[in-house]
């Protein structure tokens, strides 16, 4: 496993989007290497609820978040693989007046990015979808949401840039990295030895780690989603379901299983383990019942989360480092990166070989958190 | 009902009541530890002495209805918070806090806390995946004697018995007592399987539980039935229903003899569900080819709070279980503070040479009954996984695309991410993967579980967050 490696870009952590960038970038003819502590896609890009959404988005992201819903309908042109990806749409409930304002603002405000935002209320939310609860009021509809197989999407990405030329390694961690002179200079926990000339931090709750190596400062919290699943039921919701403020949300597989998410679980980054919370699993299932009472008589089958960052405002870091020429952060996608992966692999890609990038990024400086570390390298 | 802080904190959790959990919590009791026993079955006794306290049940071999009928006895008359019909489906463990246990009863979400958890939760069946073997009609010898046991349900059509080992035999003799005749019984067990047994063979003598092995023998073979010894290949056939097992003989021949109900049987592996959720670490045990928990002589596992006895270690028996629980107990006492490491030694002392004893007879059996079809090669269309309909050749096709481990399988194909959280399927993926990549079983590992590990209905969630509503 020990070896030198000389690289013109090397990358940290294997989510949806580091993937996406080894694959731009090997295509491009760049040498490109990966290293990802266990396997690809083990943390938040695999082990996520599979939301393909831009409803409900803070208006920062929608350019971003557009962009990457185009390249979910190119998936299997892209990646051999569609990801099981399904414009299902989007289904966001109001439970009260307070709730339904908020998605019509949304609605309305998502038109000036060309996004569509269906309202709809009385018979026709009752005739259009029947086995919603009496507590939910209204809703709005996003046709082009949809859902997709978290667990098969980050390592779909992965085999294609191996298959474009990309080294991507796993069960490799990064021990440290510095820049001199020379480059970027890396090293494993395997021993390896690795120079590059850009270095993409893609290494989510642990990305500001990473970033301070550098001396640039991002306040993240690590944060756990519940995540469960019941046994198989009559297909019936076609469509992905959330809330206003997100404390429940649902969608059926075609095979019948109802996944559903709601409040955070528990981790320890020490030891890279996390569960869903018991509480918070409890909270989920009655909120559950509220949105969908029909699914009260099912069994949960299984409960799960993974560990994903969070940012103070919500908005992911996405850019050039403040402290380093040739480093790019990419992380902080606070529990909605999901869709956005496909579309922040090739803006990383785009930044590495121009530059610059035709999506608007200045929400996601990293500069915004004003923090620079005394350099601890 | 969520925070429970006022709740006791008991010193002990033990979960199960067969042998290895009634042992234990009698002995709990006597030390004067405050203890919880939480048991699935209505009554104490667990799979082996199932219903020991009334007249009628029938004990399983290796174990002797009085010993059971005693260890129940003795259960009953010691002061404990006993709660059968409670199933535990997931245990919180935080160093340096009290564990969460997460019950479901009357179809109602609880918990309790205690300081230390000893899980006696015994074994289950060898999964044997033939092909054929997910059809209707098809089942385990341990369903079969269920079935016998609920209001004499007795196959009507021509029962045909697969496998080998005591549990076979058992059966045959029950479905004989209930007037119900096996129409073949196919023993997967070969020559070499006695010759490699025989060296084990004095530890088998002076374990002593030859007596009630002999014992069962005798009675299987009196009843003269057709039996069928060292069969390999063998394939349930039938269009939507098993209507024959067809099978190969030592010499070469192929036979098949009609069925409609075909039990399989290589043998029990450690029921280890719960361990695995908690994180406890496991090792890959060659004699029994099986993973099980890894534990010290007293039942220690890796996750400081939390011990492991009887079956659901390692497959030891029902005379070996009671020692294993007794031994444990004495630890826990220690670790709680209410014994002396001396005193703790000194206790366990002769429970510890009775049970070096017992363990010097397994590997006989060990070596005698050793699974057979279920560590056959496996053909590509038949089914591994049952709750998700995943193939052996799907299990091939995702290791030659790059899947590299168990959860990178579970991951891709879902297999062992259904309602049985892979506790069919999870064995032989292991074997798929080793053989692929030409490494150890052990060296493969086995799934990762995620709670609960038993599906829980999202009502008797609902119903308790309802209660805790001010």
């Amino acid at each position: 496993m020990t070896g030198r490696l000389s690289l013109d870009v090397a990358i940290i952590g294997g989510g949806t989007a580091g993937c996406a960038a080894a694959l731009h970038l090997a295509r491009r003819g760049l040498s490109v290497a990966l290293f990802e502590r266990r396997t690809v896609g083990s943390q938040a890009s695999g082990v996520n609820f599979g939301g393909v959404r831009e409803q409900g988005r803070d208006f920062a992201e929608l350019p971003l978040s557009r962009r990457s819903r185009r390249i979910w309908d190119e998936l299997p042109a892209l990646i051999g693989s569609d990801g099981e990806f399904m414009a299902t749409g989007h289904l966001k409930l109001a439970r009260d007046e307070d709730q339904m304002a908020v998605l019509e603002a949304f609605a309305t405000g998502a038109a000036d990015y060309g996004l569509a935002v269906e309202r709809i209320t009385g018979n026709r939310l009752r005739a259009d979808y029947p086995w919603l609860g009496p507590k939910v009021i209204g809703a709005t509809l996003c046709r082009s949401d949809g859902q997709a197989n978290p667990r098969i999407v980050a390592p779909g990405f992965g085999q294609a840039a191996r298959r474009a030329g990309a080294q991507v390694f796993e069960h490799e961690a990064v021990r440290h990295a510095t820049r001199d002179a020379g480059g970027f200079r890396i090293e494993t926990e395997a021993g390896r030895q690795v120079t590059a000339a850009t270095l993409i931090n893609v290494a989510g709750a642990w990305g500001a780690t990473v970033a301070g190596w550098f001396g640039d400062a991002v306040p993240i919290a690590p944060r756990s989603p519940s995540m469960q699943v019941t046994e198989p039921l009559p297909y019936r919701v076609k469509v992905n379901v959330g809330v206003v403020g997100g404390d429940v949300y649902a969608r059926q597989t075609p095979r019948g299983n109802v996944i559903f998410g709601g409040g955070q679980g528990w981790n320890d980054m020490a030891t890279i383990t996390s569960r869903a919370g018991e509480t918070e699993v409890m909270a989920a299932m009655r909120r559950l019942t509220g949105i969908l009472p029909w699914a009260g008589g099912a069994h949960v089958i299984r409960t799960w989360s993974g560990i994903e960052g969070f940012t103070p405002d919500d908005l992911p870091v996405l850019g050039s480092s403040v402290t380093t020429p040739g480093l790019l952060h990419a992380f902080g996608f606070s529990g909605h990166g999901f869709q956005l992966g496909p579309a922040v692999g090739e803006v990383l890609a785009e930044l590495v070989l121009t530059g610059r990038s035709e999506t608007p990024l200045a929400p996601f400086s990293i500069e915004r958190f004003g923090g620079v570390l005394a350099a601890s390298a | 009902m969520t925070a429970g802080q006022d709740e006791p904190i008991f010193d002990l959790a033990i979960v199960g009541a067969g042998p290895a959990g009634m042992a234990a919590a009698a002995l709990a009791g006597e030390i004067g530890l405050s203890t919880v026993v939480l048991d699935e079955q209505p009554s104490p006794g667990g799979q082996i002495y199932r219903n020991v306290e009334h007249a009628g049940g029938v004990p399983l071999p290796g174990a002797s209805r009085e010993k059971g009928a005693a260890l129940a006895a003795a259960f009953r008359a010691t002061a404990l918070d006993y709660r059968p019909g409670t199933g535990v489906w997931h245990i919180e463990t935080h160093p340096g806090e009290p564990c969460r246990l997460w019950l479901l009863r009357d179809a109602r979400v609880g918990q309790v806390r205690a300081r230390r958890v000893l899980l006696a939760t015994g074994a289950t069946e060898r999964p044997v995946p033939v092909p054929g073997w997910t059809l209707p009609g098809v089942l385990t010898v341990g369903a079969l004697q269920i079935l016998l046991k609920s209001a004499g349900m007795v196959p009507a059509g021509p029962v045909v018995l697969v496998g080998n080992g005591p549990l076979l035999y058992l059966t045959a003799v029950q479905l004989a007592a209930a007037d119900t005749r096996v129409a073949a019984v196919l023993e997967t067990g070969a020559k070499a399987d006695l010759r490699a047994a025989l060296r084990h063979l004095p530890g088998f003598v002076a374990s002593g539980t030859w007596r009630a092995g002999l014992a069962l023998l005798r009675e299987f073979r009196a009843l003269g039935l057709p039996v069928v010894r060292d069969v390999s290949e063998v394939t349930i056939e039938g269009g939507d229903r098993a209507s024959g097992v067809r099978y190969r003989t030592a010499d070469g021949q192929s036979g098949t003899v009609p069925a409609e109900v075909v039990a399989l049987h290589e043998g029990v592996i450690p029921a280890s569900s719960l361990a695995r959720a908690i994180g406890c670490d496991l090792v890959w045990d060659a004699g029994q080819a099986t993973f099980r928990p890894e534990i010290d002589t007293w039942g220690q596992s890796s996750v400081a709070a939390v011990q492991i006895v009887g079956d659901s270690a390692g497959i030891a028996g029902a005379e070996a279980a009671p020692l294993a629980g007794r031994i444990a107990v004495l630890e826990a006492a220690r670790a709680v503070g209410r014994l002396t490491e001396a005193e703790r030694d000194r206790r366990a002392a002769p429970f510890g040479r009775a049970l070096s004893s017992l363990l010097r007879g397994r590997p006989f059996i060990d070596r005698l009954y050793p699974p057979r079809l279920a560590r056959s090669p496996l053909a590509d269309p038949v089914v591994v996984c049952r709750c998700e309909e995943v193939t052996a050749g799907a299990v091939r096709a995702a290791l030659a695309s790059g899947a590299s481990g168990p959860n990178q399988i579970k991951a891709f194909l879902r297999c062992g991410m259904g309602p049985c959280q892979g506790r069919f399927c999870a064995p032989t993926v292991t074997r798929l993967i080793a053989e692929a990549r030409g490494v150890p079983e052990a060296e493969v590992g086995s799934f990762r579980l995620r709670p609960p590990v038993k599906p829980i209905p999202l009502a008797a969630f609902a119903a308790a967050m309802e209660e805790d509503a001010p």
